[in-house]
């Protein structure tokens, strides 16, 4: 049984989805070459982050369509490591602290 | 006057014979993924690979995680030492791998299996392409005198990138293998679940990247 030929997305929509994400690949590169470190730069980063792996689980993997399982968890992994990048960029004594072997 | 009166006239005065359960159950149903609990892309087994290597990505990013809680200062300026733009035109040839397997997805499934063929040697000749520069960037850092023992930034740069670049060298394999199906007329325009699965497998280091970019090029 043939389990992949259920297209959701069409050719039109893949060529725009590969323009959207080299523009965002390039603005990353531009923000790590010229912006200084805040908070601001931080969630912005990982909201790109996001929106690419969100494009290519819905579009390049097509799994719009397939088992709601893999589309709900593929996207919690992609919205959890950035949102734990944004607070460990707010709180990193307190993690440091948290997870520190001996004492302070 | 209620909502169900507005849509029943709305009805009427549209000549729809639609009752209001039939409206509303409509728009839930237009406004909602079509789902398909059945419909796993490729196979089972690839899933378990697949989420078993995003739980191991996940380990290196905890410990990226862990690492600059403990240095930040190696953390914000270790990025600034790394050759930004060999990770940038790495991202965007991953990216356009990507995009080619998609491609020869699209091919495939409109009975064209030469065009399908020429887009996957395409994503493979980007994964190589992406080795190579990965390889040069590697010697660049060490011309630089950055190694995996400079500090703990970098230690975490090399561990992770270089697992990364292994799942590239064999993903590129899954891509060969899908390539002699098509020619051997294995996987057609009908059937190709094969193909679906390391296609799947190639997106997911596509995504790995996305995360690892950032993470170590870009984020100070």
């Amino acid at each position: 049984m043939n389990k992949s030929a259920k297209p959701t997305t069409n050719e039109r929509q893949i060529d725009i989805i590969w323009i959207l994400l080299m523009v965002m690949t390039l603005a990353s590169a531009l923000i790590a070459e010229q912006a200084e470190p805040g908070l601001m730069i931080t969630i912005v980063i990982c909201l790109i982050i996001v929106i690419k792996a969100r494009l290519v689980i819905d579009y390049f993997m097509e799994l719009k369509g397939a088992s709601p399982y893999i589309y709900h968890l593929m996207n919690a992994y992609f919205y959890l490591f950035p949102l734990i990048a944004v607070l460990v960029w707010l709180f990193p004594e307190q993690l440091a602290k948290f997870t520190q072997l001996t004492p302070y | 006057m209620n909502i169900q009166n507005i849509t029943n006239q709305e009805a009427i005065l549209s000549g729809s014979s639609l009752t209001t359960s039939e409206l509303l159950e409509a728009s839930s149903k237009s406004a909602k993924q079509p789902f398909d609990p059945a419909l796993i892309p490729g196979n089972p087994a690839i899933w378990v690979g697949i989420f078993s290597e995003l739980t191991e990505f996940g380990l290196f990013f905890v410990i990226y995680f862990l690492a600059r809680a403990h240095y930040p200062e190696q953390f914000t300026n270790g990025p600034l030492q790394l050759h930004t733009v060999a990770g940038t035109i790495n991202t965007l040839v991953l990216i356009s791998s990507s995009y080619f397997v998609i491609k020869g997805i699209f091919a495939l499934r409109n009975g064209r299996p030469n065009a399908a063929v020429r887009w996957l040697w395409m994503t493979v000749a980007a994964g190589m392409v992406y080795l190579i520069i990965k390889y040069w960037e590697y010697q660049w850092n060490l011309g630089n005198g950055i190694e995996v023992t400079t500090n703990n930034f970098f230690a975490v740069y090399y561990y992770t990138t270089f697992n990364h670049m292994l799942h590239v060298g064999w993903g590129s394999g899954g891509i060969i293998w899908a390539i002699t199906q098509i020619k051997a007329g294995n996987y057609t325009a009908d059937s190709h679940s094969g193909l679906i699965a390391a296609a799947c497998y190639w997106h997911m280091i596509d995504l790995a990247w996305i995360v690892i970019f950032p993470l170590l090029y870009v984020l100070r």
